[in-house]
């Protein structure tokens, strides 16, 4: 219809002469101005992106982003060629769905249109309306039954399917931009061929499609735009997972990276297959179904711990806002002054003076260290830091801490690294109970027997959250554990699902001991996720960003930290903890910072893992 | 012509195919949407049957009236700017001087482009460190320091949406208005003229009353577009931030899909569907009150 009007609009344009005399005279430059303004309005965004695909890729995530490229470069096309499946697939595939469309809507319409225009059919008004129907409902209200007939016919996945799709939501404009069309074929014209003895078919073929080729050409060129351009139901039909053909972790690797000695395997638990999404999450669904949910439900937070080695703080700081508008929970970043990663001189930034830029930087995740080195500064002025940092971020501060580990960094720089583990600990202990009562308002004066010696210490002014959380890192079952029942507020540990099931539950010991509610405890789980569509492309990250840290690969061999590849793998690893009551994961960031990984994990990932057991 | 028993029978062979295509895939799924809308089902267990109770949930979830609510927001903020500032594109252009006959081009190109396109542009240039937004109103003094955009204030988030939507489709409304205009006939423009009616005059006592039916079908395309958007808030918010952003598509998109709450999500969608329906009887009635 709308065609038909911007049809039937040109052919009668003999207004233009008397407007244009309207206009005339002064308001004509006014004319021109606005003319010209709308222009660069609309023309903007446009030639900014086009602009902007011929820069390099160092000017295009220049900050702030500059207007016109100092240099023309191609690597952005050469990239897009390649990039995931390759650029020929997807337009093949938007071509294919789109020439199907075309031509299921033309062969169904075209006939329909003709029956509904030119035969005596009972009941014709009623069909015409049943032919409407997709006008009236919204398809998108349409695609949950449609994606359940189309997985039983094997549908889902296919490019025929996805057609049929967008066939359904083109005919009611097809139907009826067709029909007004027969409608307006002059009747002489069909009689004078019937007495030449024609059929309906040849009527069709011989008088009525060569008088409709620009009704048909305009229904095509709809139909293509509608295919082209649709986008919800491709999304849930088109589950990305099976659109790459990459072979399963079962078959032989062709791409190079697989099965090289020393290659681990980053997925421990349990074996990964590669499924579409919502087959993925059933077959999830049936696994867990009669086990384990703790009272916490299937919800998770996620965190970034920025890795402050390697970096540049653009870099740093980018990360960190892209991440506190994404919808992280945490934002957190390192305690070391010396690399922890590969090469211990390379560059690192100092934790909480990065904390306090990031205060003021970010808007709503909360922020902390990961964990911070308690030997490293007197407790008391760590309370007082966090303290000031949780005005500056407006109450989003959380205090994290363990007992430090990296000799070479206190070595270096002649901080006390005491006598061991154990000692180290008790350290913590002390501070730990010295800090929770200064965050509470409390006074500390120290009995002389322990590494402290405060003197009735009190901080004002108090934090601005009534009750700031301290963060504790670490799995020593015998005093790490028992200050974590005693203070902590949020938990993490590292390790694989039955190891840290293990320590949750010499934690709850600990609490019962201690007479703490456990479930007061949100258990957290440090990891280093890196996330592409495919597990050879997130492998290929993963050993740039080793190169990236100058880390001696065989070193991380037995890491089972990383946890490298597509989102429905990192989603089931995300699971096999949640199963055991981890509904908290920090995932270590290194530089050069990965922005599709984080996007992916709130944005794909997180929903996966949250959808998977609701409503069971 | 055909007026014979057997001509009956030829038109309803052309006819059977796109009817059969029709009952196979719109209206069986929506009979079984309505069936599954009352049942519990997540594809593991056989579906149980509970009645109303979708339903009942539907009007007690919090999300559902909160994701509502912003899609309606969003409806209403967005439909006048387009109509009203499609309309007065239409005004400016509808003659056709080569610079207007270009400018009408110009507003017209977004709307080719589609919306899951145009959605990443304008994520990009809303970005708070890489986009031009930001640095074109740095430039010019009127901001002090990026804004975030996208995903951490909802209103903040709604209105890049809107400017972004409003650049994308406003070329749709603009054109079915510059044809309506174009087909006054000039009789009658002439007259007024002859008249002594003013440029306005004209406009309100006989532009607008004899374009009133385009004005009512594009208020309901964009209406109805409006009320069920989807694409530029999954591709530019995701619903952030906490799903202050879903609209109501989303919600259902999230219920039946990573969900798998899919007698719940289809509960939704009916619901929703009602309510775009009385949105084109409303519009059907005024276009035939227009008519009389």
């Amino acid at each position: 219809m709308s065609a038909g009007s911007v049809l039937a609009a040109r052919e009668t344009q003999g207004a233009r002469g008397l407007l244009s005399r309207l206009w005339a005279g002064r308001t004509k430059y006014l004319v021109g101005a606005v003319c010209l303004a709308l222009c660069t309005i609309m023309l903007t965004p446009l030639v900014l992106s086009i602009l902007a695909s011929f820069k390099s890729t160092a000017e295009a995530a220049a900050l702030p982003p500059v207007y016109i490229p100092s240099a023309i470069t191609l690597d952005s096309y050469e990239r897009l060629w390649t990039y995931q499946a390759g650029l020929p697939t997807y337009l093949g595939n938007s071509f294919g769905t789109a020439f199907m469309t075309i031509a299921f809507v033309l062969l169904l319409t075209v006939p329909a249109a003709y029956a509904l225009a030119r035969f005596p059919i009972p009941g014709k008004e009623l069909m015409f309306v049943l032919l409407l129907l997709a006008l009236i409902i919204p398809y998108q209200a349409l695609l949950t039954p449609m994606f359940l007939m189309f997985a039983q016919f094997k549908l889902t996945n296919s490019l025929i399917g996805l057609a049929i799709l967008h066939t359904a939501i083109q005919i009611p404009f097809s139907v009826y931009v067709l029909r007004n069309s027969f409608a307006a074929v002059p009747r002489e014209l069909e009689e004078a061929a019937v007495m030449d003895g024609a059929n309906s078919w040849q009527v069709l073929r011989r008088i009525f499609i060569p008088s409709l080729v620009p009704a048909i050409i305009t229904v095509a060129l709809f139909a293509f735009i509608t295919s082209w351009n649709e986008f919800l139901g491709a999304l849930v039909m088109m589950s990305k997972g099976s659109s790459f053909t990459l072979p399963d972790r079962d078959q032989p690797r062709r791409d190079g990276l697989g099965d090289a000695p020393g290659r681990r395997n980053h997925f421990h638990h349990p074996v990964h297959r590669r499924l579409p999404a919502p087959a993925e999450v059933l077959r999830v669904r049936a696994s867990q179904r009669s086990s384990e949910m703790n009272e916490r439900g299937t919800g998770i937070s996620l965190g970034v711990a920025l890795w402050s080695q390697a970096s540049t703080w653009p870099e740093f700081l980018g990360a960190a806002r892209r991440a506190d508008q994404l919808g992280f929970d945490h934002v957190q970043t390192w305690d070391h002054i010396y690399a922890i990663f590969g090469d211990p001189h390379q560059p690192i930034f100092e934790g909480y003076a990065a904390l306090a830029a990031l205060a003021q930087a970010t808007e709503r995740t909360r922020l902390g260290l990961f964990v911070g080195a308690n030997t490293f500064r007197n407790p008391a002025l760590v309370a007082k830091t966090m303290t000031t940092i949780d005005h500056i971020s407006g109450g989003r501060a959380v205090l994290g801490i363990g007992g430090a580990w990296f000799e070479l960094e206190h070595r270096a720089f002649g901080f006390d690294f005491g006598s061991g583990f154990g000692q180290r600990l008790d350290w913590l202990g002390e501070a730990v109970r010295a800090i929770r009562t200064l965050l509470d308002g409390g006074e500390v004066t120290s009995d002389g027997t322990g590494r402290y010696a405060f003197d009735h210490l009190r901080l004002a002014p108090p934090p601005l959250q009534a009750h700031m959380p301290m963060m504790i890192g670490g799995g020593g079952e015998r005093k790490t554990l028992r200050i974590v029942a005693r203070y902590a507020d949020i938990w993490n540990v590292f390790g694989l699902p039955e190891t840290v099931n293990h320590k949750n539950a010499v934690l709850r010991a600990h609490c019962a001991d201690v007479g703490r509610d456990d479930a007061a405890i949100e258990r957290s789980v440090g990891c280093k996720v890196i996330i592409r569509s495919t597990e050879a492309a997130a492998q290929a990250r993963y050993e740039e960003i080793i190169r990236h840290n100058r880390i001696d690969p065989e070193r991380l061999v037995d890491d089972i930290t990383w946890w490298v590849g597509t989102p429905e793998q990192i989603a089931e690893t995300i699971r096999s903890y949640r199963a055991v009551g981890f509904h908290t994961f920090l995932c270590e960031t290194p530089a050069p910072y990965d922005a599709e990984t984080m996007e992916t994990l709130i944005n794909v990932v997180k929903p996966m893992v949250e959808g998977a057991e609701v409503h069971a | 012509m055909y007026a014979n028993r057997r001509s009956k029978w030829i038109g309803l062979l052309y006819l059977t195919p796109a009817l059969l295509f029709v009952l196979a895939f719109t209206v069986y799924p929506f009979i079984q949407m309505i069936w599954v809308s009352f049942n519990n089902w997540s594809l593991i267990t056989p579906p149980r049957f509970i009645g109303l109770d979708n339903f009942e949930r539907a009007f007690g979830d919090d999300q559902f009236w909160i994701s509502l609510g912003f899609t309606l927001k969003y409806t209403l903020i967005i439909t006048p700017i387009l109509m009203i500032g499609g309309y007065l594109i239409a005004l400016l252009v509808s003659s056709n001087s080569p610079l207007r006959r270009f400018t009408r081009t110009v507003v017209f190109i977004p709307v080719v482009i589609g919306l899951g396109v145009s959605s990443l542009l304008w994520y990009w240039l809303f970005s708070s460190d890489f986009g031009f937004v930001n640095r074109i109103l740095l430039d010019l003094g009127l901001i002090e320091r990026p804004v975030l955009w996208l995903g951490v204030d909802a209103d903040r988030s709604n209105l890049a949406i809107i400017a972004s939507i409003v650049w994308k489709v406003i070329g749709f409304g603009m054109i079915l208005f510059v044809g309506a205009i174009q087909a006054i006939p000039t009789e009658i423009t002439e007259a007024t003229m002859v008249d002594g009616a003013s440029y306005w005059q004209r406009v309100r006592r006989v532009i607008l009353p004899l374009t009133r039916r385009t004005v009512l079908l594009v208020t309901l395309i964009s209406v109805i577009g409006s009320l069920l958007a989807f694409d530029q808030f999954y591709i530019m918010t995701a619903g952030q931030p906490h799903n202050e952003t879903a609209t109501s598509v989303f919600y259902v998109y999230l219920n039946s899909f990573p969900y798998l709450k899919l007698g719940y999500g289809a509960a939704l969608s009916l619901i929703l569907a009602a309510i775009v329906l009385s949105f084109t009887v409303v519009q059907m009635l005024l276009t035939r009150r227009s008519e009389a």
